[in-house]
């Protein structure tokens, strides 16, 4: 029922998406006509191209008629692609969740990991490198970080493919691009939510019981203290689509995230619609999922 | 033992899988569509050329020679071209070559509905396509047009089978058939493409089993492929990689001079630019040569014309040599002192090779001789191109011209004629009513030496006129292992894998 009514409610948000996705795609100077005529047609033939594709009728009327489209399912042609945009948006989104799917394990993995060690041994020389770490990964520039990867990974010793798409040794540098900058994030919340949790009376109860420290980590502390790394997720995963667009061009992956941006350089209106209508679907879904996780980590959490 | 462990290493690791017979190509942008009439990307071209043919097709110094016509016949009025077909050839599904097959391919191409980038090339000239004979067939045009062969010869004149256009209609471009030495088989969008010899090709199988195209978009990872071996061929190198590529014994460079010219135009509207003094000032301002060995390399060469040396009808005129005491005496004749001036100067970044850093070498060089210039940078080509070709064209903008036909109409009229004045892409607003009789009247000239007479003479005007900073054409270098031979790649930037061979 909760879920049922959370999903009603993002039909709002997803009009609210299509309206400023499709006047603002517009509002940007640029001609899609001329693009797909090429630079060395004449005018008759781009004015032309653009009454074929209803860009001469008033932005409103184009959103009308685009609505009433939608709700049929059909999110147009791609003017680039020639083939319809939703058939494109499935073809690449495997791609892009397979990626996202591997960066959040490493960046989970090596994030908590890394955050529990610098909480418990909080002070120290690794506490610090912890946060250096942290730093570096949020502060990397992913474009730099894949090249680093691939000169090292790829070109001198060989192991890697330097780019690609089909297997998995294809997929580890491209998910280590995108996992290292959430491993610094997650690693500093991790940290500062153990050190919270810690405080609480009921871990000096836990510890005064004579529990040991290992067992007071695991059953009392991190599953209080991993609530809040799991809302932060769910909220990075906007951070993440947009990391993952360079991510994606450097290693050549054949995923959503770098369509939508050529298809805005190419000013390919129905395609940017589908993607970022899609890509907002996505992130609405997901939060969704991590509230619903939330009541499963934590039973405390009920929804009516 | 030592050397069965050495190969299932070198298997776990991918090596020693480099399929000889397989080509594998790197590509930088998302193919758009493998439809020969309704496509403008290079990449996609790079494939379409693999699988089609034309009528005619481009040598490598950018003459229209025979492909599945074997001869023509031009009529003295210059109207009617009747070709007659090459025997025996078959499409990929197996529908023979013949005069229909032309016929449906132009009559798909003339339909009233489509507009697309192929039908801006024919509509405008071609008025009608006939059947004359099993392997004859006519065209007939609205009116004299000499560079028709060149257009023939363009992707967008690649023949298609009649029987795949009733099969697959509009999305002729995910299946698409034609006659050429490779055949279609897996497109997986974004990621790669497969073609694989046609037996059956009338000029005989090609040497290389399978072509594998990747779409690799950034530069530097492709560079890395082909250093790993994981990449045959790279295109459109820029010249700071090929440095980093020059010392590898594994890897062969070849830089192929193209018909794109590159100039900066000039806002003839605006005052103090509508001064021919002032644009020869200008011209003779900037250190041209200096800016070419410094970013592109000693063996290219300052533009004397305004179409490419390989391009039918360039004439050398003259260059614009640097020196700032003349510059310096022209503007005061003119009645300016260069720090009057400011210039706006726009360009495209990352559109052209090295385009920002051109732009700005050009810049310094104005500045050093005491001109003010702002620069602006477009990130995105689309917005480049109606900001600075419809809304407000600046003092200056950099362009890169490359007509594909080949030939000085496709080089002169959209850039220089004054029909496009203030138009894409006459961006200078240049019309000067000589040079513009005398590009429609090559049109209609029936002999080579008689369009290259028309040519020569609108040239040399241009080249006084100034209506540009002229800089040169630009070459394209090539990146590909040592063991492939014959990569083809046509002054129209085309790639061409017909004869390509793989040890």
């Amino acid at each position: 029922m909760y879920v049922l009514r959370r999903l009603l409610e993002a039909v709002p948000v997803l009009i609210a998406v299509t309206f400023i996705v499709f006047v603002s795609v517009r509002l940007v100077p640029g001609d899609p006509a001329r693009t797909i005529a090429g630079p060395e047609a004449g005018d008759a033939t781009v004015e032309a191209i653009r009454k074929d594709l209803g860009l001469d009728r008033p932005v409103l009327a184009q959103y009308v008629t685009f609505m009433a489209r939608i709700s049929t399912g059909d999110l147009g042609n791609s003017y680039y692609y020639k083939t319809p945009v939703l058939q494109e948006v499935l073809r690449r989104f495997p791609a892009t969740l397979y990626l996202a799917a591997a960066a959040i394990v490493i960046s989970l993995v090596i994030g908590i990991g890394i955050g529990t060690l610098s909480a418990v041994m909080r002070g120290s020389l690794a506490d610090r490198g912890t946060l250096i770490f942290a730093i570096a990964g949020v502060s990397m520039p992913s474009f730099w970080l894949a090249l680093i990867l691939i000169i090292v990974f790829a070109v001198n010793l060989g192991w890697l493919p330097a780019g690609g798409y089909g297997t998995w040794r294809h997929l580890i540098l491209p998910a280590l691009t995108l996992g290292l900058f959430g491993a610094g994030t997650i690693a500093r919340f991790t940290r500062s939510s153990i050190l919270e949790v810690l405080q609480q009376d009921y871990v000096r109860t836990a510890r005064s019981k004579g529990l040991r420290f290992r067992a007071v980590l695991r059953k009392h502390v991190l599953r209080n203290a991993l609530i809040p790394v799991i809302t932060l997720l769910g909220l990075q995963l906007g951070a993440f689509l947009s990391r993952a667009v360079v991510t994606e061009t450097v290693f050549g992956w054949p995923g959503i995230a770098r369509v939508t941006v050529t298809a805005v350089l190419d000013r390919d209106f129905p395609l940017i619609q589908g993607t970022v209508l899609w890509l907002a679907l996505v992130f609405i879904v997901t939060n969704l999922v991590v509230d619903v996780l939330y009541s499963l980590i934590d039973p405390r959490i009920r929804y009516a | 033992m030592k050397r069965t462990i050495a190969m299932l290493v070198a298997l776990v690791l991918g090596f020693g899988l480099a399929q000889s017979g397989t080509l594998r190509v790197l590509l930088s942008s998302q193919l758009s569509t493998l439809e020969p009439q309704n496509t403008t990307d290079t990449d996609s071209a790079a494939v379409r050329y693999q699988i089609y043919n034309g009528l005619l097709t481009m040598t490598a110094s950018g003459q229209p020679v025979a492909d599945l016509a074997q001869s023509w016949n031009i009529s003295d009025d210059g109207i009617t071209y009747t070709f007659t077909l090459r025997d025996g050839v078959k499409f990929h599904d197996g529908t023979p070559l013949n005069a229909a097959a032309v016929v449906a391919t132009f009559n798909r191409l003339l339909e009233p509905d489509r507009n697309t980038s192929g039908t801006a090339y024919f509509k405008p000239i071609l008025a009608s396509v006939e059947e004359v004979s099993e392997l004859q067939v006519r065209f007939r045009l609205f009116e004299p047009f000499a560079p028709f062969l060149n257009t023939l010869a363009l992707s967008t004149g690649h023949i298609m089978s009649p029987a795949a256009i009733e099969q697959f209609g509009e999305s002729y471009g995910e299946h698409p058939i034609g006659t050429g030495p490779y055949r279609f088989v897996e497109w997986v969008r974004g990621e790669r493409l497969v073609l694989e010899r046609f037996d059956d090709y009338f000029d005989g199988p090609a040497p290389l089993a399978r072509i594998e195209y990747r779409i690799v978009p950034e530069a530097s990872t492709r560079v890395a492929l082909l250093e790993t071996g994981e990449a045959d061929v790279i295109l459109r190198v820029s010249p700071d990689e090929a440095a980093r590529l020059a010392d590898n014994g594994h890897i062969v460079l070849e830089t192929t001079p193209t018909s794109r010219v590159m100039f900066l135009a000039i806002n003839l509207t605006r005052a103090p630019f509508d001064d021919v003094r002032v644009r020869h000032a200008l011209n003779h301002a900037v250190d041209v040569r200096g800016i070419i060995d410094a970013l592109i390399g000693p063996d290219v060469a300052q533009a004397d014309s305004p179409l490419a040396p390989n391009v039918f009808g360039y004439a050398s005129i003259k260059t614009y040599e640097h020196d700032e005491q003349l510059a310096r005496e022209l503007l005061a004749e003119a009645g300016y002192q260069p720090g009057d001036i400011t210039i706006n100067l726009w360009s495209p970044n990352g559109r052209y090779v090295q385009d920002a850093t051109l732009t700005q070498a050009v810049a310094q060089e104005l500045e050093d001789f005491g001109i003010h210039v702002n620069i602006r940078l477009f990130g995105d080509f689309a917005e480049y191109l109606v900001t600075g070709f419809i809304e407000d064209r600046g003092d200056m903008m950099l362009v890169g011209w490359a007509p594909s036909s080949l030939e000085a109409e496709g080089g002169l009229y959209q850039i220089l004629h004054g029909d496009r004045a203030g138009q894409f892409a006459n961006n200078s607003g240049y019309n000067n009513p000589i040079v513009n009789r005398l590009i429609e009247e090559a049109r209609a000239e029936t002999t080579d030496e008689g369009r290259i007479a028309k040519y020569a003479e609108a040239q040399e005007i241009i080249m006084e006129d100034a209506p540009w900073i002229f800089l040169y054409a630009q070459p394209v270098i090539t990146a590909h292992a040592s063991n492939v031979h014959n990569v083809i790649i046509l002054p129209s930037e085309q790639l061409v894998l017909r004869t390509t061979t793989k040890e």
